[in-house]
This record gives structure tokens, sequence and C-alpha cells, in this order.
């Protein structure tokens, strides 16, 4: 299958580092910044009704939001279809992903196809933080001939209706509202650009648990993050693999890093020989998207993606990790 | 092609009776619930106290009391079926794992069950409610024989009774908790071959079937019964019509929603009793894991050139099939 269109789109309002210290209580952290570069995030919460209530209760939170992550997915799956060409009918599968339901049942897939009110195959493929290179990886790996013509990938996340802001100044500081959607097809005929999966390998890592979001407010434990050096390691692991399947590809590639780590991951990647104008971040100014991330950075890079600059999507601090490479066909 | 080489089952000790939601005084009594929908009794990981007292009204407290978790439910399911595979943990190279009732969302049920077993392995959510065992194999097929490690775990796990309303009549009737999981392989041979396997959905009926969040399950009963009856039946229809099914010898198992909806089916069908597996009448509807566990709970009654056909149904709306042969 080959990779024909990205979109991403993120709530409107955005909270920058000053504005973030009103809505907070207490002294801020400094983990979005350090480790994963957030300087601003999109949120789908009204600012008056975080300082009033710090959104203690999430089910308050979704009364006044003003996305849900089904809106959020139905709107890139939208833009998705305006800028490929194609109508919704002919997709033929479509796979969901979300770490903040609104709904644990149906799943997100249904919800979004549910709103464009067509009947086609629709099921969700979770892959939590790592989920866009996840799912290109196990897209990489299915036969052609059960697949039907189109299929689409939609991660959305309104982790930002999860934080309780009074209470918890690192996870207001990191989280941000994201949905991408990725479009596939067997063959792109002349309606757009083929991207090529070329590599897509997953590995265990040394690491496996990273409790973001529970069944209530997102709580992200310092603790549970990989250390520096662990981070070092598995980034240092993955070059490696990387440079097995291409020699050349280290010293010309785009790198989207683990998003949760970006900042510190683009510190290591720079000491690994990766000039900064090659890594990109889709967490510094729309917040960690959980799931979405990777492909926030992916829209961003997507018109330059080409046989002599591919990209590498790369993912670890969940249990696994892994990379997906994308170069144009 | 895949094989299932072992599967398992795990449920909850407390059982609720038809009495105990009779005296509950919700409007309900025993014989309409058996006359309706044919289940005698659910089991549950909720304390009856806890039932009794609050009826379930806020959802949050019941992960609180409960007795085990998705999580705990799935893993034991999963040691059984890796027992009854002659493998061990290590020797899994892939989990997928359907949860229509999660603790937590990030990371997915597929990292904690994998973190329990002990194992490091790719891990993660296959999702669709309650037609999941389709949904898995046929998701499995999709990767051809070569793409598959040597062995795959699948799981579905749900306490679906933490999301019940036990102040409505019906809700409380139907649901049970429990988790089944099966062991594929694409490389060694096994008791069941999966000779085939369907899967899609209609997503412009979402809204039929939902479980909120944190709040409570809800559904269009009326529709989705009627929904159910006819799909399962097409899906069996097909089967017949590409297979040589011989109902005095093959077995069909069908979602446990409700035992009368699946009588309906078997009539139509012209499926003998004795050929019909199921377990809702004793335990209720375990959304994705009662299918598969009717056939797991089979497992020593499996028969040399039987034929194994599953039709389920269920949220999303989504619905699929696998036909398997015992080897």
């Amino acid at each position: 299958m080959f990779l024909l269109g990205v979109t991403t789109v993120s709530p409107a309002a955005a909270v920058s580092d000053s504005e973030l210290k009103r809505l907070i209580r207490g002294e801020p952290s400094d983990i979005a910044k350090r480790v994963s570069g957030v300087s601003s995030r999109r949120i789908s919460l009204p600012f008056d009704y975080i300082t009033a209530t710090g959104n203690s209760d999430p089910l308050e939170g979704w009364k006044v939001a003003t996305s849900s992550p089904t809106s959020l997915g139905v709107q890139a799956v939208r833009e998705l279809l305006a800028i490929s060409g194609i109508s919704i009918e002919q997709v033929g599968l479509t796979l969901g992903d979300t770490g903040t339901p609104y709904q644990t049942c149906p799943s997100e897939a249904q919800r979004i196809m549910g709103e464009f009110g067509v009947k086609s195959a629709a099921f969700d493929l979770v892959g939590g933080i790592g989920a866009v290179p996840h799912a290109l990886a196990v897209v990489s790996r299915w036969s052609s001939e059960r697949l039907p013509e189109y299929m689409m990938y939609v991660s959305t996340n309104t982790p930002s209706q999860q934080v309780n802001y009074h209470e918890d100044p690192s996870s207001a500081g990191l989280f941000g509202d994201a949905a991408v959607a990725l479009l596939f097809g067997k063959s792109a005929g002349d309606k757009g650009r083929r991207i090529k999966i070329s590599y897509a390998k997953f590995s265990p890592e040394d690491r496996r648990r990273l409790p973001v979001v529970a069944q209530g407010s997102v709580r992200l434990n310092e603790d549970d993050l990989l250390s520096a050096e662990q981070l070092s390691n598995n980034i240092s692991a993955e070059l490696e693999s990387l440079r097995s399947f291409d020699s050349k590809l280290v010293g010309n590639a785009v790198f989207i890093a683990p998003q949760l780590y970006a900042a510190q991951a683009a510190e290591i990647l720079n000491r690994c020989g990766v000039a900064g104008d090659r890594i990109v971040s889709g967490v510094n100014d729309i917040g960690f998207s959980i799931g979405a991330s990777h492909g926030v950075a992916l829209a961003k890079v997507w018109e330059k993606i080409s046989k002599e600059r591919p990209v590498v999507l790369m993912h670890c601090g969940d249990g696994q990790r892994g990379s997906v490479v994308l170069m144009a066909s | 092609m895949l094989s299932i080489l072992g599967m398992g089952t795990c449920h909850p000790t407390t059982s609720i009776d038809n009495h105990f939601l009779e005296a509950l005084d919700v409007g309900t009594n025993a014989q309409w619930i058996e006359e309706k929908i044919g289940i005698l009794e659910r089991v549950t990981t909720l304390p009856v106290d806890y039932i009794k007292t609050t009826r379930n009204q806020d959802p949050r407290m019941a992960r609180e009391v409960a007795s085990a978790t998705p999580t705990d439910l799935g893993t034991k399911a999963a040691e059984s079926a890796l027992k009854r595979a002659g493998i061990k943990a290590t020797d899994i190279g892939m989990i997928i794992v359907n949860c229509c009732s999660p603790q937590q969302t990030v990371p997915g049920e597929a990292v904690r069950i994998a973190e329990r077993l002990g194992i490091n392995v790719e891990a993660y959510d296959v999702y669709t409610a309650c037609p999941a065992f389709a949904l898995h194999i046929d998701f499995l097929r999709n990767f051809g024989t070569v793409n598959l490690p040597e062995f795959v775990l699948c799981v579905s796990t749900a306490t679906m009774t933490h999301h019940v309303n036990y102040n409505d009549r019906s809700d409380g009737a139907i649901w049970g908790d429990g988790a089944a999981a099966w062991v594929v392989s694409s490389r060694n041979p096994g008791k069941l071959e999966i000779l085939d396997s369907t899967y899609t959905a209609d997503p412009t009926r979402c809204a039929a079937v939902v479980v909120d969040s944190y709040r409570f399950f809800h559904q269009d009963g009326r529709a989705v019964r009627d929904f159910s009856v006819r799909q399962t039946v097409r899906l069996v229809k097909a089967i017949e019509e590409s297979y040589p099914i011989d109902w005095s010898r093959d077995i069909f198992i069908g979602h446990q929603a409700n035992r009368t909806m699946l009588e309906q089916i078997t009539n139509n069908r012209e499926i003998p009793p004795s050929n019909h597996w199921h377990n809702v009448t004793y335990l209720g509807n375990q959304a994705g894991a009662g299918a598969p566990a009717s056939l797991s709970m089979n497992w020593d009654s499996l028969q040399a050139g039987q034929h194994i056909v599953v039709a389920v149904v269920g949220a999303g709306l989504s619905w699929g099939s696998i036909v398997m042969r015992v080897s």
C-alpha cells in the first residue's frame, strides 16, 4: 500500500506559556519544555471554564468543549478527502485510534464514519503514544490482495479535556489536542504522490509501562518516563538498525523523533550527527496529542518527502521501539 | 493457513440470578427475563451488596469495588490458552486485544496484558466490541503467512457490568463479565484450521449500541435485536452456500447476546440444539468474549472433520464470521 496523503487539525485556541501560568495553580512544571519542547498547546476547553473549575471533572469538561475526538477526526478526514480528490464512498476500510474516547463502544473509527453516513468496514487499531508509526508498520506488513483500493487511518485525541489544570501543572503544560488522517491506496494513479513505506521494524525495549491516560484525568508521572540514558540507548539502537537498512539514510533523512521526548530526542540526534533542520516536531506548537503527534509532524514535512529526502518516524517509550521510513517511490 | 492452537477463558465467580434482579424492584421479574431473553444467571466482578445498595449509579465507583479488572480476566484467559496450546508466554510474538470497558486508555489493554504475562512483544488493541473473534482472525489474515510471528495471542475481555445501570429493567439482565483468549499460528498446525473469515460494518448505525466512557451502556434494543437476528442468519446462509455444512455434524456459535435471539437464528437455519454451542444462559452477554468462550468451553468435545461456524454481530454496527475445520 502507498501513503497518498496526510492532514491534521487542531482546535483554534492556543495556550502560550505565559497564559498557562494563569490557568494553573502553583508552580509551573518544566517537563513539557525540557522533555518534549512544548511552548504552546492547542486546547478545546474555554479559558474561563478552566480558570473557574480547573477541569477537575472531565465529564463537565466534555459539556463545554469546542471539539470532541470524533469531531476533530471528521474534520481531518474531510480535509484529507479534499486534498486527495477521492470520495468517502471510495474508502473501503477505516482504522481509528484514540486515547481519549467519549465512548468506549462503538469504536472511534465507526463513530467517525458514522458522521459521513456511509457503510464500510471500520474498527480501531489502537497504538497509544506511537500510534502513527505503529499503524504504518502494521499496514506495511499487510498483503494487498485482501485490502480495498483505498483505506484511511485516523488518530484523534483531546487530552486537554482530561487535564486537571489546578492540580497537575505537568500535564497542563504538556498536552494539546489534534487529529491526523492518513490515506492509503493500492496505487496512486495521477491524483497523488506515492509514498512508499520502505522500512518498518518494531522491537521490544527495556521499558514497558507509561500510564498517560486513565479513565478520569490524564496523569503524567515523571517516574514513568524514560531516563535520558534509556532514551539515548533506544535512539542509538534505532539509528544502528537504520544504518544497516541503508548506510546513507541517517545522513539524508528528516527525522520525526519519539514525540513525548521530542526535545530530548532532538539533542541526542544532534549528537549523532543529525542537524537540527532535519528534525521535525509535532508537539512544539500543538502540545503532545498522544498518538496524533507523529502525524502532526508528518504533515509539516509531507511535501518535502523525496527519494533523496526520506522521512524517518521513530518511536519508543511504551515497551516497543521502532522506526518507519517513508520515501517517495 | 492460520490455525488456532489453544483457547482459554476466565469468568468471575459471583453470579446474579433473575430473582435477585426481581428483588431490585425496577419493574421486571424472573419469569419476564427468562421468557424475553432466556438468560437465567449472569456473572459479575461487582459485589452483590454494591449492586443492591447503589444500583451502580456512578460507574466510576464500580472499578473501586470490583473483584477483578478486564486486565485480570484477560491475563487469566491468556494463561489458560497458552497452557492448552502447549507453549510458554515467551513463545508469543504479538498480542492483540479487544476491550470495551478499559480502565486506562493509554497504554492499551494489550500492553497491560503483555506486562502481566511478563513478555516484551508487539502489543496493541484491535477493537470492535462484540464481533472481536471474527475481526481478530480476519485482521491476522491480512498479514499473509510470512509477516506474522510464529505465535499470536488474541484476547477479548470486558467487565461490562461496570457500565450497567441496575435501575434499568433490561440492561441489568443482559450483561456478564468475562474474557476469552486464543493462540493463533500461521506456521504450526493446530486443532482448528481457519478456512475463511469475514468482517465489515455499517457505521451509519453506530449510535444503536453505546458505552459512555464514564457512564452507562445503552442501546436501541428492538432495532439491535432485529439487526442481530437478520444479519446472523445472512452470515450463516452465506457460509452454507460456500462450504459443505452438515448441521447433524457441524457446530454453530453465535454472538452471546441472549438465548432467545440465538434460538430464533438456529430455528431459521434448522440447527439442532445439540449442535448449537452457547454459554449466555448462565454467564450473560460477555461482549466480545462470549462466542470464543463458548468454543473454548467445548474444546474437548471437538471432533475431527467437524466444521465450526461462528457468526458474530454487535456494536458499530459490525459483524463477521469464521469457518473452521477440526483437524
